[in-house]
């Protein structure tokens, strides 16, 4: 093994490694498939069957004053299913969503229509972010590893333990306080704090896509920022291991200049750690969205994720899961396909 | 010849620990964090005892009044003292921090070992079960699971938080530990019929102390951060309980027009976990160069 930094990283390039009887190079990628599928419905079932226990969706109905008849509170126990069993009632809710059908929400809302006008909102809103603290975070790390021990260094792992520190949904409202000057100087709104768009306002064109951004600048800093940080970090680790390594020196004992080494064998092998780090932590980054959606306030899947806690529906919750879910095993093949790119041992041979 | 594996072994593990632990003291980000540390801790074990005001008293005649003067840090909208009200949610706060990380680290350590060191079906069953928990986010569950733990005791909190925080250790623990798994000391102490338990407690886990020392040291800041998640968004802590978390909540209200009210909170907050980073970070170099890049394990 390599010395202990980073220290996640080590335990992820282990997993990289997929073990099991040899296979063609498209079988594992299906037996890859096949699992995080399998990963995907466990995790909504479990998301479910917590929800179906914990919630008491009859609450309401049962606490009105003048209390309603019995059976009121009986025909609504029989339409949310609550006299079935909680894996029969799971079954049910996942044969409907091939076909697109959620199940209905405690009022009695399509779950469906909902479902992907939020989706789109969350994932422009995520994917913005992520990409932005991926970028920076790759460049911030390469760069300290470079300047290992200097200020600059020393400045950014202060900067990035500073923000690590900070909460989402703090950082989103600190966010605000900062640009709220600048607004005033302004005289006008250079950035909006709330809202995917100018409710009302009617733009086309080049128009409604600078409403856009405009709406969308902060919240994708709030998003981008602490994963920036923490990218940054691992990064920073993953390339200092590679500048002390055989190879590189390797590389230079056959005449290349540092630069050339660094940025042609280097950059890449301090890459591969971060993929796989990347796809294990993408679940955790999302928490950082709903948090986000919830402070800037967009209509997207966490603030539904919010909402339907505290309306204690299990389908919302179930649904979000799955959306989850399913961004994460996205996540995870994007990163198998990124790997088979920067290593050739998983390209040519598979393990 | 056992008794010679075990002592080599375990005075190879405390001899690195001791190696660190000499490098240790002299470090600044280690001795800055533990410092704002213990005065951090120090101020929410004595604070509430000394300063006049009590978290709990409301003062009609004096809401909202900016820092200084007699409330050093301001008052909240109802006239409570912000910083009473900040030390108190501080104590609870790093309660829960230490207990969370203390739980979810031991059982990083359990599974990470018997995973790593039973292999096959364990191994698998194990590893799928963190791979699940990955893809669920902590937050969701707590959060999901708090209409059931509203009306008790926030300790079910510190539970819920633990087991949903420990699995990104536990696959660290478990990549050591099959690569432990070969090296001599181990086959051999396993040839001369020692029992798997011994081997896991005497033989490994002395190798993963420092790793377990520092996951532990930043699964506290990670608590702190995950409960004032939670609380936040009022699936928390419940009043008249404060923590950080729902002092943030309470304050963002008018975070635009009362700063302090948020940003008392806010501030003890980052700082705390902040320090704990700082300390975790100086903790995790003085290993690295205790090992002094050797190749070992």
């Amino acid at each position: 093994m390599t010395s202990l930094s980073p220290p996640r990283a080590a335990g992820v390039r282990a997993v990289a490694a997929p073990s099991g009887p040899p296979a063609g190079a498209a079988g594992r990628l299906l037996r890859r498939l096949a699992w995080r599928l399998g990963l995907c419905l466990a995790a909504t079932f479990t998301a479910y069957v917590l929800a179906s226990i914990s919630f008491d969706p009859l609450a309401e109905l049962r606490g009105q004053q003048p209390p309603p008849p019995q059976a009121v509170i009986d025909a609504q126990a029989q339409r949310l299913g609550l006299d079935d069993p909680v894996p029969q009632r799971f079954l049910g809710w996942l044969a409907g969503v091939p076909h697109g059908d959620f199940g209905e929400t405690v009022t009695g809302q399509e779950i469906g229509d909902e479902l992907w006008r939020r989706c789109g909102t969350s994932v422009r809103l995520f994917l913005a972010g992520s990409l932005l603290a991926i970028v920076l975070g790759v460049a911030i790390g390469l760069w300290n590893a470079l300047r290992d021990g200097r200020p600059s260094d020393r400045m950014s792992l202060f900067a990035s333990l500073i923000i690590l520190a900070v909460p989402v949904f703090v950082l989103g409202t600190v966010l605000k306080m900062l640009w709220l000057p600048l607004n005033e100087a302004a005289g006008t709104q250079l950035l909006y704090f709330s809202a995917e768009t100018t409710p009302g306002a009617d733009h086309t064109g080049w128009a409604a896509i600078g409403d856009r951004l405009r709406h969308l600048a902060l919240p994708t800093l709030a998003i981008a920022l602490p994963q920036a940080a923490f990218y940054s970090r691992y990064q920073r680790a993953a390339m200092l291991d590679v500048l002390g390594s055989d190879f590189l020196r390797a590389a230079r004992a056959k005449g290349l200049r540092h630069r050339q080494a660094v940025l042609r064998h280097g950059v890449r092998i301090a890459l591969i750690p971060m993929v796989t780090l990347f796809a294990f932590t993408f679940g955790l980054h999302l928490t950082g969205g709903v948090f986000t959606e919830r402070v800037f306030g967009w209509n997207g899947m966490g603030d539904w994720l919010l909402r339907g806690i505290q309306d204690e529906d299990a389908n919302i919750v179930a649904s979000v899961t799955l959306f989850i879910a399913v961004l994460v095993v996205l996540a995870g093949m994007l990163a198998d396909g990124v790997l088979a790119l920067l290593d050739p041992r998983i390209r040519r041979a598979g393990p | 010849m056992n008794t010679l594996t075990e002592e080599r072994t375990s005075a190879q593990g405390r001899g690195r620990f001791r190696s660190a632990a000499r490098r240790t003291p002299g470090r600044p980000s280690i001795v800055c964090g533990a410092a704002l540390l213990l005065a951090l801790a120090g101020a929410a074990v004595l604070g509430p005892l000394l300063w006049p005001y009590d978290h709990v008293a409301q003062d009609r005649t004096a809401m909202l009044v900016p820092p200084g003067g007699e409330h050093w840090l301001g008052t909240s909208r109802l006239g409570e003292d912000l910083l009473a009200q900040c030390l108190q949610g501080l104590r609870k706060s790093l309660v829960i921090g230490l207990l969370v990380a203390v739980l979810s680290t031991t059982l990083s350590a359990a599974v990470g070992l018997a995973a790593g060191y039973l292999g096959r079906w364990v191994d698998r069953c194990l590893m799928w079960g963190v791979d699940m928990l990955l893809i669920l986010p902590p937050f969701l569950v707590a959060a999901v699971l708090s209409p059931l733990l509203r009306e008790r005791s926030w300790l079910y909190m510190v539970l819920v938080l633990a087991l949903f925080q420990w699995m990104l250790t536990a696959r660290v623990v478990r990549a050591r530990t099959v690569a432990l798994r070969q090296r001599e000391f181990v086959t051999a102490a396993h040839h001369m019929g020692a029992p798997t338990l011994w081997i896991m407690r005497r033989h490994l886990l002395p190798h993963l102390v420092p790793l377990l020392v520092i996951d532990c040291t930043l699964h506290v800041g990670a608590a702190i951060l995950g409960e004032a998640g939670l609380s936040y968004f009022g699936f928390g802590i419940q009043p008249p309980d404060v923590s950080l978390g729902t002092l943030v909540a309470t304050g963002s209200g008018s975070a635009l027009t009362y700063p302090w009210a948020f940003l008392a909170p806010v501030g003890f907050l980052v700082v705390t976990v902040s320090a704990v980073g700082l300390l975790g970070e100086g903790l995790r170099r003085a290993l690295e160069e205790g090992r002094g890049g050797s190749n070992e394990d």
